[in-house]
């Protein structure tokens, strides 16, 4: 019964692939050098300055450009523009000259202003408003050269510009387009849309116009969204696509071991963590929270669960923030007695009765049930509920939970890995938790420009939060991403594709 | 039954219900290790000496699993298709030997629920109500019902237009007291058989909706979601996803052949 499912499934996924071959153009002469790729989930917007969702991470850099580039380790680069610090609170940007977006608009000073205008105006309602920072204004100086002012120093302003906020798009095409940007994005980046059918296929052409000569070197690339990692790993093996993202932990093993494949990990920069409901009982006693982490073992999910890919969490900083990551850093042990003596003086007699939500993805779920296990041999009597990925930030916000997953995909600067999470009002704060320590701590960490001297706040930061562990820490896992053996690529730690440096052989 | 007992396919299929009625009955006893509980060491073990079946993902013993994993099945089954016949069968006789605005009342509302295939409406039970136990019960309880309905109207129709109704009629019996005391012994046979083969089919659909997730929720096992679990592993583990998808389909197939033998021994027209 099994196999035949899944049989079904890889006829039905290899149909449209089928479908879209038929199609293709260069089938007499030149063959267009394809590249498809399996990713998870559909962007949910090609605009940059709407998009909110982790898997739009695939997509976003092969149609749009940002200002700086981001090197596989995570250095900064110049992109479209170079930039040189004036002052903590002034940043001048120069634009590479003679570049255009898909539509053929110019790329100057002006341009970029108003993309930032449009980042920064309350009514665009963009995500990219925090992102960018306690930004004074933009201003023209030139043609080609503009300079960004800010009302106090922000360190991380570089780092944010590689990612969504620093990528331009033709403000001539969101003026024609106007709701259909979202579907239709005119941007700078190597690939220009072709089509976009949602939950099927997202087509990208090769732009000759791109600012790097002779990239990229496919002239096409398709999206294939595909929810099942089963299905995804069947159709790279098959050959039907060429990379797939969202590898499962227990498939490196099997897949280094065959030939025509060929899977590749490295630290990523999020972390996989459950934020305690602080504003209600049980969890809003400490000490009934830390009873309940000290019960978890990270080491057993770390080998059941995730294969020993990837690394046990317990902060938000991954090691692959390697300047402000601190390898000794491990408050919390396991240790199944302290959880009980944590319960008793907490002054929890019979076993606490506490819910644990997850949606029903098969990893989150594993986890779920081994802190189940695990927590009802300290003193906990836990349940378990499913809830469908798309109630997942509903049920955070409404603080609908006692303990909820709520892991965070990263950031190459630490400040995005915490900001949201441990100020008072951070959009992710789902733990509820009100530490003016910790908002302090951050704050400040923002205005510093000296590594070492943000590295020591940022440690800081980790120490309070362990101390009252709104959120239960549990792993840093590895990108893990798989393609076929013809294709050469690089991969980055937050699992951004960059396709333009792809080479099909 | 001894009629009924001479056909080797009723037998064997009676002998697999029978087989797994005994697993759900004395799970405790039967299984080898505790279902629910984890021994990480065990962790995807492949079938031995420790784990006849295997370990599955969190090194649960996969046949202790399967033992109780026969206790939801056949709860969710029973209960499911219980609920269904009383409530379909009283709605559908009714409807049959009252005709008129009761009939119509009642068989266009079965409609509404014939009008969805069974799946779709129970997953969307339970996606409304939430995942669990009971209501994966309702959910599939409510798929049957018109099932039933149609069969104890059709059944009432006939019944009702019959000399003796007529004569208890005209003797000055009640309603109620024709229906459940005349109509409903002379309509029984082909709804038991119907049950019969709901069984198997409610048996899958709770299998269904543990594979999706909205069934029974972990670490309680039941074959659906064990399956679940097993897609993952399908390359590194494959025992955790053979043995529940054989105990599903023994079971059915048990069910099914016990119906069958059931159907040519009650229903007349067979």
């Amino acid at each position: 019964m099994t196999t035949t499912r899944r049989r079904l499934a890889r006829i039905a996924a290899a149909a449209p692939a089928l479908a879209a071959l038929a199609r293709l153009p260069g089938a007499s002469a030149q063959t267009p050098r394809t590249l498809a790729v399996g990713i998870v989930s559909d962007p949910v917007t090609l605009d940059p300055a709407l998009m909110a969702s982790f898997f739009e991470i695939l997509v976003q850099y092969n149609v749009h450009e940002p200002l700086l580039h981001l090197t596989p380790d995570l250095k900064v680069e110049p992109g479209l523009a170079s930039v040189e610090i004036a002052d903590p609170v002034t940043y001048r940007f120069t634009l590479k000259p003679n570049l255009k977006f898909h539509d053929g608009t110019a790329i100057d000073a002006a341009a970029a202003k108003a993309n930032f205008d449009r980042m920064l105006d309350a009514a665009t309602g963009s995500p990219r408003r925090g992102e960018l920072g306690p930004v004074d204004a933009v201003e023209v100086t030139g043609p080609l050269a503009f300079t960004v002012k800010f009302k106090a120093p922000f360190a991380p302003f570089l780092q944010v510009l590689t990612n969504r906020a620093g990528m331009m798009v033709s403000p001539t095409a969101l003026r024609s387009l106007g709701a259909d940007f979202a579907t239709r994005a005119v941007g700078a980046g190597p690939f220009k849309v072709a089509s976009w059918t949602k939950n099927s296929e997202l087509v990208l052409e090769r732009f000759d116009g791109y600012w790097r000569s002779g990239l990229p070197s496919v002239d096409r690339v398709v999206f294939r969204p595909i929810a099942d990692e089963t299905v995804r790993l069947a159709n790279l093996r098959s050959g039907t696509l060429q990379l797939i993202d969202g590898v499962p932990p227990q498939s490196v093993a099997q897949l280094g071991r065959e030939a025509n494949v060929s899977v590749r990990q490295q630290p990523g920069l999020g972390f996989n963590a459950f934020s305690f409901n602080t504003t209600r009982a049980p969890f809003n006693d400490a000490r009934v929270r830390r009873a309940f982490v000290a019960a978890f073992d990270p080491d057993v999910v770390q080998r059941v669960v995730y294969f020993n890919t990837g690394a046990p969490a317990y902060g938000p900083i991954p090691p692959s923030i390697g300047w402000a990551h601190d390898r000794n850093f491990k408050p919390s042990k396991f240790d199944r007695e302290a959880a009980r003596r944590l319960l008793a003086e907490a002054g929890q007699s019979a076993a606490v009765p506490v819910t644990i939500t997850v949606t029903n993805s098969p990893l989150q779920v594993r986890i779920a049930e081994i802190l189940q296990s695990q927590a009802n041999q300290a003193g906990f009597k836990v349940e378990i509920r499913q809830i469908d990925a798309t109630s997942l930030i509903t049920v955070l916000r409404n603080r609908d939970f006692d303990l909820c997953m709520s892991p965070w995909s990263g950031r190459s600067d630490p400040d995005g890995n915490m900001f949201n999470y441990f100020t008072k009002n951070g959009p992710n704060n789902f733990a509820g938790w009100q530490s003016d320590t910790v908002t302090d701590l951050l704050t400040k960490a923002r205005s510093v420009v000296d590594l070492a001297a943000r590295a020591k706040l940022y440690r800081a930061a980790e120490e309070a939060i362990a101390a009252e562990m709104p959120m239960l820490f549990v792993h840093f896992d590895a990108t893990i991403q798989a393609s076929s053996s013809r294709l050469d690529w690089t991969q980055y730690a937050d699992g951004a594709l960059r396709l333009q440096f792809a080479k099909l052989g | 039954m001894s009629r009924l007992l001479r056909d080797p396919r009723t037998v064997f299929g009676l002998a697999i219900v029978a087989v797994v009625a005994i697993a759900a009955l004395f799970a405790p006893w039967l299984a080898p290790f505790d279902p629910s509980n984890p021994d990480f060491s065990a962790a995807l073990a492949p079938p031995g000496a420790t784990n006849l079946l295997g370990g599955d993902e969190l090194g649960r013993d996969v046949l202790s699993r399967i033992v109780y994993g026969a206790r939801a099945s056949l709860l969710v089954g029973f209960l499911s298709v219980a609920g269904a016949l009383v409530l379909g069968t009283a709605l559908g006789l009714s409807a049959g030997y009252f005709g008129g605005a009761v009939d119509a009342l009642v068989m266009r509302a079965m409609d509404v629920l014939f009008a969805f295939p069974g799946i779709l409406l129970a997953l969307g039970i339970t996606a409304a109500l939430g995942p669990s136990l009971t209501n994966a019960i309702l959910a599939i309880a409510v798929v049957n019902l018109p099932v039933f309905a149609r069969l104890a109207r059709s059944q009432a129709l006939v019944i009702r237009a019959l000399d003796f109704v007529e004569a208890k009629r005209a003797l000055g019996f009640g309603s109620l007291d024709i229906l459940v005391r005349t109509v409903l012994p002379n309509a029984i046979a082909p709804i038991v058989v119907q049950a019969s083969l709901l069984f198997a089919s409610a048996i899958i659909t709770e299998s269904y909706l543990s594979f999706l997730g909205l069934g029974v929720q972990p670490p309680t096992p039941t074959w659906g979601n064990m399956l679940r679990n097993a897609i993952g592993f399908l390359d590194t583990a494959s025992w955790m996803a053979w043995f529940p998808g054989i105990a599903i389909f023994v079971t059915v197939l048990g069910f099914n052949l016990l119906g069958d033998g059931l159907r040519d021994r009650l229903d007349p027209r067979a």
